[in-house]
């Protein structure tokens, strides 16, 4: 038999025969010296199998149908699991489909309440200009007309457009803001 | 000094006390402590009786009972092996007697040996030693406890009648790589060794072959040293400088080491002594003994002992394995099954049950053997296999582990824990398995192994013929093992 020689491999020697490896690596042992030659280090080429004899060829045969078993057992297993998995992405195709059909009318929702914001957003400035415009009327009560100076009184009655006579003094200007705080 | 010259004696006199040092320098000096013990004006503080710093393990001859009733020239007994080992069936035919059943028996036989040492004390050591210790009472005791040393590897390893015949010639190979052999054509011879053999040698002292040992009367006896026939030489051819030589010996029944001898032919030296039937050699040998001083007869024998346990299994019928060669100079060591066993110990505990339905009591390793078998069994890939029984005590957790007994899974009794205990004498590679008693009904065996003397220990202590105390301890008998099947041994086992 034909055993593989370590790259190291020098020869092996027994009982005065020599083996030496041939130029492809190989050293030819006599088949009652075989393991005697691994415990040197050689070893079995890859593609060659131990010799087979029945006992080995029952334990090779046995070994191979429980194998094919358990392939088998894996295979009905895997094609379960295959249809499964069918039913499963069909399933799953439909709830995409569900889900395109709800973001569309989500979309559609999604504008609607943007334009209904928006129109809040417009009520909602208006509604503050409105109380801003309520608040600067009665921001300034009848003491505060009062307690305002000839100045004061000409800023707020110019800020009013009440158009202020010439030469009125103080007493005049606070006539003439009151009718506008009361409006 | 001078009397009869007055001016001189005065002038010496003068002298004297003037510089007395000059005179006699040694009454001068100051005392001052000695520079070494046993110096000067110094006490010797010697703790009276010398110490015994040397151990006397002798475990197997401490459990084998001895019996004295011993007569003739050998002990003989029968046994009965076997009934109905035929198997005859027992049904019966309506009114006819049933069919006849065969018996197995066997005869057994031991020769009886003396086994002693002598030893002598001079008159002049006897003076010399009083006030400090009895070197005669210390002689005769160092006699005992030698006595009983070697008692004990003889129980162990005794070889008179299994020649282990010539070793075979070594096969070799070279690699070209990892060792430091240089380019030259090696020779290589081995040669098996008892455990006589193996315990006596050293790569420095050599091993020994035919011993002609002169008495201490004078007399002379002839003995194998423990060696085996060395093989023929094996030669091979190595380059380079960084070649090894792998060697492998087919393994010799009742052997437990291998010497190996290499160099040029004609000068192999004694390089390495292996437990195992390979060497890896990767330097030239370092010993001094060469292959060619041994003698060309096999040494292996002793014919003044007795038969001990590793001879009678190999002999005897009892369980033997030799591990696998496996790879050159590594072997192969014992193999952990993955659940907390040990392939091996199951295989023999099995072949224990299927031949004999009886479990060995004992497993005797050497350090190698214990430290492994550790390894093996906590290294398990199913740890869970195994029990620790933790003392939760604070403190009470020590490193390390030590598997201390192996479960017999093959056992009338169930589970049976057998202990696995070191051994000073059995050599690394090497696991023996004890049995102290034998689970059959009535057979017959109270002692299972005994040593059955003639007489037992005894001390001599001879007539003066010269002015020698001299002192002789003996005793007179031979390891009577009723059923060597109930012992077995691992041999050839590879460290790892």
């Amino acid at each position: 038999m034909k055993l593989v020689a370590p790259v190291t491999f020098g020869s092996f020697s027994h009982e005065g025969k020599s083996f030496s490896p041939d130029k492809e690596g190989f050293v030819d042992v006599p088949d009652h010296l075989v393991e005697l030659a691994k415990s040197h280090g050689l070893t079995l080429p890859a593609h060659l199998a131990p010799a087979i004899t029945p006992e080995v060829e029952e334990d090779l045969r046995s070994q191979l149908n429980a194998a094919l078993a358990d392939n088998k057992a894996l295979l009905d297993t895997a094609s379960i699991q295959e249809k499964h998995i069918g039913e499963l992405e069909a399933q799953l195709a439909l709830v995409q489909q569900a889900a395109h059909a709800a973001q569309d009318d989500s979309n559609v929702l999604k504008g609607s309440v943007a334009a209904q914001e928006l129109r809040i957003a417009e009520l909602e400035q208006q509604l503050a200009a409105s109380q801003q415009a309520d608040d600067d009327d009665t921001s300034v009560v009848v003491e505060d007309v009062n307690a305002m100076t000839v100045r004061e009184l000409r800023a707020y009655l110019t800020g009013k457009g009440v158009a202020i006579p010439a030469g009125a003094n103080k007493d005049a200007l606070r006539v003439l803001a009151q009718p506008a705080q009361q409006a | 000094m001078s009397l009869n010259d007055p001016k001189k004696s005065l002038r010496l006199i003068k002298t004297a006390f003037g510089s007395p040092e000059q005179l006699h320098p040694e009454l001068t000096k100051a005392f001052t402590q000695s520079g070494t013990p046993t110096a000067g004006l110094t006490a010797y503080d010697l703790q009276p009786g010398a110490l015994h710093l040397y151990p006397v393990d002798t475990p197997l001859r401490n459990r084998t009972p001895r019996v004295g009733t011993g007569i003739g020239t050998q002990a003989n007994w029968k046994a009965i092996t076997g009934i109905n080992v035929n198997n005859v069936s027992a049904g019966l035919g309506q009114g006819n007697r049933g069919g006849v059943m065969a018996t197995s028996s066997q005869d057994y036989m031991a020769a009886y040996r003396g086994l002693g040492l002598d030893d002598y004390v001079t008159f002049e050591a006897d003076y010399a030693a009083q006030g400090f210790d009895d070197v005669k009472a210390l002689a005769v005791q160092g006699l005992l406890r030698s006595l009983m040393i070697g008692e004990e590897k003889v129980i162990l390893g005794g070889n008179t009648s299994l020649p282990l015949g010539t070793t075979p010639t070594p096969s070799l190979s070279t690699s070209t790589a990892g060792g430091a052999l240089a380019a030259q054509t090696w020779s290589v011879i081995c040669a098996a060794l008892t455990l006589d053999g193996y315990l006596g040698t050293t790569v420095t002292s050599g091993i020994n072959g035919q011993i002609i040992r002169t008495n201490a009367d004078g007399s002379q006896d002839t003995y194998g040293g423990g060696s085996a026939k060395k093989s023929a030489n094996a030669t091979i051819a190595t380059t380079g400088t960084t070649s090894q030589i792998a060697g492998i010996v087919a393994p010799v029944s009742g052997a437990v080491a291998y010497a190996w001898f290499w160099g040029a032919a004609g000068a192999e030296i004694l390089g390495a002594i292996t437990t195992i039937n390979s060497v890896a050699i990767t330097a030239a040998a370092s010993g001094t003994q060469l292959a060619s001083a041994l003698t060309a007869t096999d040494s292996s024998t002793n014919g003044l002992v007795f038969d001990g346990l590793l001879t009678q299994v190999v002999k005897g019928g009892g369980y033997y394995a030799a591990q696998p060669t496996g790879a050159a100079g590594v072997g192969t060591p014992l193999t952990a099954d993955g659940t907390g066993g040990i392939v091996e110990l199951d295989a023999a505990l099995k072949w224990f049950w299927d031949y004999y339905r009886l479990s060995p009591t004992t497993i005797w390793v050497s350090s190698q053997e214990q430290l492994n078998i550790t390894h093996k069994v906590l290294n398990s890939q199913n740890n869970g296999a195994q029990r620790f029984v933790i003392n939760p005590q604070q403190g009470a957790i020590a490193g390390g582990d030590l598997v201390t007994s192996y479960l017999n899974k093959f056992s009338m009794q169930g589970a049976k824990s057998i202990p696995i205990l070191l051994h000073p004498n059995l050599p690394a590679g090497t696991i023996l398995f004890d049995t102290d008693e034998i689970p059959y009904p009535l057979s017959g065996i109270g002692n299972v192994k005994q040593i059955k003397c003639r007489r037992d220990y005894y001390q001599i202590e001879w007539p003066l013929v010269s002015r020698k105390y001299q002192y002789g301890v003996y005793f007179d008998g031979v390891l009577q093992n009723y059923f060597p099947p109930a012992f077995g041994i691992i041999t050839n086992i590879a460290n790892g």
